[in-house]
């Protein structure tokens, strides 16, 4: 062997246990570094209550802060093909912060079930809790119980075990139902309503049904919904309840067309009855029929259906 | 030698940003996909079979985004599928959608996607949700599907 070779074999031997060092502790020294890091994530995160005293009082600033940080980390999961694990964490956080900040709520079905991995039965039901948490602070978020209620009632069911697909269900059928009566410029709203009172009724809450029929009735001008929700309503109600239901839509379509017939029918719902003035004026023409000021008098006194004037 | 520290400090930082950036916006197709899906799901335990779902509509806007947030015309989402899903767009946005559907007897089924270019690299990431229904039965609505989910 020459010798400028021998002279070389130290250094060659060198660089090749080198790399051969690095090749194999180089896997586990990342697998461990990686894990630390996700578990990092989740230990980092202080606790809702620990979360609001840290706040100093910004706490919609915390909140969105960590709202915007948890986006990034639900787009990395998906790089990373990787559950996140402390999505539910950063939501509960971010919602006891900011418990009126609408946009976690709309997201929370997204974030916890539309992963990258198949979503567990844990994550169904943290959903839930957390909508209901939304529902609580935003009562009156017509768009919030309809993103809880769709999912609640036709999302979540099919992948859960079956004692939580009821339950789901009927909260989702419920909250569908409240969306119904909320204020929405969303034209597919009243199909909702339908959809809800089918599902009330397979669910055996034929009062809640019926109730919800009629709200829908009483907002609705749309004659192919309102055939819809009569066509399940008369199948809903025995043959005396469906007479009463129809006098009393002919009575109020008739003051409707007779006093104020170019308005409709939600604005003729907020007027009230329009007594004739001169003859309701004194306080014994107040109490005589025809001077009825609200719709409930107005039921219960004219038309003679008694507790279904509301 | 600060040009050199701001130097390291910004190779090392842009990427990261623009990485996290791209991230934080894949929530737009998801959020929007599960959109669909919720609306598609209600509409098939209304309807009966053959109009359980509404019928196909091509990708809206037609063309995906290269690389920016795109604000669409007037009459963008006008289509009566996405009426009857209550899905649209009223700001920019970086995602195009597309719903298929179609009816074969007693079941119907349909796919939504998701086709986006955060990048503006000319290569589109793609995410899908399916659902089916038939006849009798609650409508099912099927796992998220991804192709380059990160381009």
């Amino acid at each position: 062997m020459p010798r400028w070779l021998l002279e070389l074999l130290p250094t060659w031997l060198c660089a090749f246990l080198g790399i051969g060092l690095v090749a194999a502790a180089r896997g586990p020294l990342l697998q461990s570094y990686q894990q630390p890091a996700a578990h990092e994530e989740v230990s980092l995160l202080l606790s809702p209550e620990y979360s609001v005293v840290f706040s100093l009082g910004h706490r919609e600033a915390l909140a969105d802060y960590l709202f915007a940080n948890l986006l990034v980390k639900y787009g990395l999961s998906f790089r990373e093909k990787a559950r996140f694990e402390a999505t539910y964490r950063y939501l509960d956080t971010i919602t006891t912060l900011a418990p009126r900040f609408a946009r976690p709520y709309l997201y929370v079905d997204t974030l916890l079930t539309m992963r990258p991995t198949p979503a567990l039965l844990e994550d169904y039901l943290d959903t839930r809790r957390l909508h209901e948490r939304g529902l609580e602070a935003l009562p009156s978020h017509q768009e919030l119980w309809l993103v809880a209620g769709q999912f609640a009632a036709y999302l979540a069911p099919q992948r859960v075990p079956e004692p939580y697909a009821k339950e789901l269900r009927l909260k989702g059928a419920r909250d569908l139902a409240r969306a119904c009566e909320l204020v929405s410029n969303n034209a597919n709203i009243p199909y909702g309503c339908i959809a809800a009172a089918r599902l009330l009724n397979r669910e055996g809450q034929r009062e809640a049904m019926i109730r919800m029929l009629s709200r829908t009735l009483s907002v609705n001008d749309d004659p192919e919904i309102r055939k819809m929700a009569l066509g399940y309503l008369e199948q809903a109600v025995n043959e005396r309840e469906r007479d009463r239901y129809a006098r009393r839509v002919q009575a109020l379509e008739s003051v409707w067309r007779q006093q104020v017939p170019h308005v409709s029918r939600v604005m003729m719902s907020l007027l009230g009855p329009g007594p004739e003035v001169w003859k309701c004026a004194g306080l014994n023409a107040a109490l005589t029929p025809g001077c009825e000021t609200t719709w409930r008098d107005w039921t219960e006194v004219k038309a003679g259906f008694p507790g279904n004037g509301r | 030698m600060c040009i050199a520290i701001a130097g390291s400090v910004l190779g090392v930082g842009v990427p990261a940003f623009f990485r996290n950036l791209h991230a934080s916006r894949l929530v737009e197709s998801m959020d929007g996909l599960e959109r669909i899906a919720r609306a598609a799901a209600e509409r098939a335990a209304t309807e009966p079979v053959p109009t359980a779902y509404p019928a196909s509509v091509g990708p809206t806007p037609a063309a995906v985004p290269a690389g920016v947030a795109l604000r669409d015309p007037p009459g963008s989402w006008d289509d009566p599928t996405w009426i009857s899903l209550g899905f649209g767009f009223s700001t920019p946005h970086r995602y195009s959608f597309e719903f298929e559907s179609e009816h074969r007897g007693r079941r119907a089924r349909y796919r939504a996607s998701a086709r986006g270019d955060l990048d503006g690299d000319g290569q589109l990431s793609e995410f899908s949700v399916r659902g089916e229904t038939s006849e009798g039965k609650a409508p099912l609505t099927f796992p998220l599907e991804m192709h380059r989910e990160m381009e």
